[in-house]
Formats: structure tokens, sequence, C-alpha cells
């Protein structure tokens, strides 16, 4: 096969095209009406959503943080600190990614969007493995001081035993839901099936065809 | 309608065979290319009052239809479950090509849709005739790279025409 033979295939398909192509004006008319934009409404809805439920749930943890200090309830207070915490994490870095939103333009570099589109799909996936960490700090915020005086070797075993059992399971996870795990893995396949987490493997297969072009260009 | 409405379906009009080609290679189903072609005109509706007059109105349209088929991340199996008939946006009816030319066609097409996405804008562009400096333009990518990368694609699908033609 000779080198113009493609093009010839592709031009003689092309040229009967044009002719018997028909636009449907009163569509686009329709269309040009419509104010909201699927594709990136499709990328800005789940941030969107997490941060109005994220945002009233964060205050809550900082509140039942400021009445376990008032209390002087150790365990409530370390718990539903570090908990607030990794929340206000998750919650800087969803409205960050809103942010990249609203500057990505379609109209930019193909590789440029692409990267940018990819760079911010991985970014939420990171943002969960942030949001695991809290598990543990779920066990021993309800601990009582008083109840771990009185019998700190069963009431504080069994509640060691929960922390360290969490605290193992939550290194599990953290490990396992690696971008290259949620193909294989029924766990990730599992906690990342949702509408956010679609498109993970298909923005980390572009970024793998945008690194060989960038390894291509520097050789 | 406005005078920005109808420029804009008569640029439409005069560029309708680049999101045309463009959907059916980034496309499994007709109705996936129907929607498809929907988020590409919205994209180009929503972007035309910030067209920059220093490039070409192709170069324009190809750089944001390429943009929303690589990132159309739509799940498939779910979208064939529940989609209903779309009222086309583009229809067409290529009968006038011989059998033969046609097999051709939709075997290049085939092979195409096998590339990676990528690969799949840069041999489109290359196949609608554009140079390498306006590839490189619409890519982001260094010249010679479009040619090293033009170049391995061709083998590819010369290959794969090939090992077609051995087996028939």
């Amino acid at each position: 096969m000779k080198d113009t033979e493609l093009m010839n295939i592709w031009k003689s398909y092309e040229d009967k095209l044009d002719q018997v192509l028909t636009l449907n004006k009163e569509i686009i008319h329709e269309m040009t009406k419509e104010k909201m934009n699927k594709n990136i409404l499709r990328l800005r809805w789940p941030k969107t959503a997490t941060i109005l439920i994220g945002i009233p749930f964060t205050l809550l943890c900082y509140f039942i943080t400021f009445v376990g200090v008032k209390a002087q309830a150790v365990f409530v207070t370390f718990g539903f600190g570090i908990i607030s915490i990794v929340m206000s994490a998750m919650l800087i870095s969803y409205m960050y990614h809103l942010y990249l939103i609203n500057k990505i333009s379609c109209t930019e570099k193909v590789m440029d969007v692409q990267k940018a589109l990819a760079e911010l799909k991985i970014a939420s996936f990171h943002s969960t493995r942030i949001a695991i960490i809290q598990i543990p700090f779920w066990s021993i915020s309800w601990v009582s001081y008083n109840a771990l005086v009185q019998s700190p070797y069963l009431y504080g075993g069994i509640n060691l035993i929960v922390f360290l059992a969490m605290s193992y399971f939550t290194y599990w996870l953290y490990q396992n839901l690696t971008i290259r795990n949620v193909e294989d893995s029924k766990v990730s396949q599992f906690l990342f099936s949702g509408p956010e987490w679609e498109p993970i493997l298909k923005a980390s297969s572009i970024l793998e065809q945008l690194d060989g072009y960038e390894a291509n260009s520097n050789r | 309608m406005g005078d920005n409405e109808d420029k804009f379906i008569s640029i439409l009009e005069n560029h309708k065979g680049i999101i045309y080609k463009i959907t059916n290679s980034y496309c499994k189903n007709k109705s996936d290319q129907q929607d498809l072609m929907q988020e590409i005109i919205l994209q180009l509706w929503k972007s035309y009052p910030k067209y920059d007059n220093q490039y070409k109105l192709s170069t324009w349209i190809y750089r944001i239809a390429l943009n929303t088929s690589i990132s159309n991340y739509r799940k498939n199996k779910v979208r064939k479950e529940k989609t209903t008939e779309l009222t086309p946006i583009l229809t067409t009816s290529v009968n006038e090509v011989s059998p033969k030319e046609e097999e051709k066609y939709s075997d290049l097409q085939k092979f195409i849709k096998e590339l990676k996405e990528i690969d799949k804008a840069i041999i489109l562009l290359y196949l609608e005739g554009l140079s390498q400096k306006e590839i490189s333009k619409i890519m982001g990518i260094t010249s010679s790279n479009v040619s090293t990368k033009i170049n391995r694609i061709k083998i590819s699908l010369k290959q794969k025409f090939n090992t077609k033609n051995h087996s028939s």
C-alpha cells in the first residue's frame, strides 16, 4: 500500500460526504438557546454537590470539636478535630478543582486541554484517598475518658483493637486505591463506580499517551 | 433569528464535514455520535463570542471538536440501555460510493477507531489534508513530533490493511 492510498480512500468518501450532509438548522437554532453546557456540567456537578454537602458537615464537625474542648472531652476533641481538618482539606481541594474547571477552555491546544482535564480527574482521585485518612478517627471520637479510667483493660482494650483494626483497614485501602488498581481491584470498582470516577481510567490513559508524546519530543 | 446565530449556523454549514468525520471516528454508534455532535456544537456556540480572528475558523473548530471528543468520557453500556433516539443534527446517506470504495473506507474508519485517542486526532488531521505546521498548532506539539507520529500511525494502518487483505 502506497502512502497516498490512505489519503485517497479518505478523500473518495469525503467528496461524496460533503454533497449529501444535511444540517438540521432548526435543532441548531434550538441549541443556541441552551444555557447549559453538558460536558462541563458533567465535570462540575459531583464537585459542587460534594461541596454543598461537605460544608455543613465540616461545620458540624468543627462545632462538635468546639463542644469537646469546652467539655474537656479529650477523645471527642482529638477525633473530630482530625476529621474536621481532613474534611477542610478535601473541601479546599474540591474548590480548587472547580476553579480549574472554570479555567479550562476547549479552544486551547488539544494537548494542553487534555492534560489539564486528565490531571484534574486524577486530582479528584487523590482527594478521595485523603478523605480515607479520617476513618480510624471516627472510632476514637466516641471513647469516654471516664469509662476508660474505670475499665482500662476491657473498655480500653476493645477500643484499642477497634482503632488498630480501622487504622490497618485505612492503610490497606490507601495502599490499594491507586489508579493502577482501579481496573483490577473489586474494592476499587465498588468504591469508584460513581459519575465522578468513570473518567479516571480514561484520564490516566490519556496522561500516559501525552507522556509518550512529551518523551518523543524530548528525544 | 439574530445575526450571530445566522453567522454561527453558516459557519457550521461550511464546516459540517469536520464535525461529522471527527464524531464518526470517536463514537461506536449513531446515538453516541448525535450526542457528541450536540456537545461539540454547544461548545462551539459557547466559545463563538470569544473566537480569535488570528486563527483560521477550521483551526478553532478542529480544536474544540477534538478536545470535546477526546474528553467525552461517557459510559457506553448505560447509554445503550437508557438512550432514546435523538433527532439527527446532521444526516447523510452516502449511496453513490462504489461497494469497493465503501469497504475500503469502512476498514479505514474501523482501524482509526482502534487507535488511541491522541493518535486518532493526529491521523484525522493528516487525512483531512492539514500541513504538519497546522497539526502542530492545533495539537500543541512540535512539527517533528507530528511527523514522527504520523509515520508510525501510517505504518500501523498499512499493516492492518495488509493483514486484512492477506486473510481475505
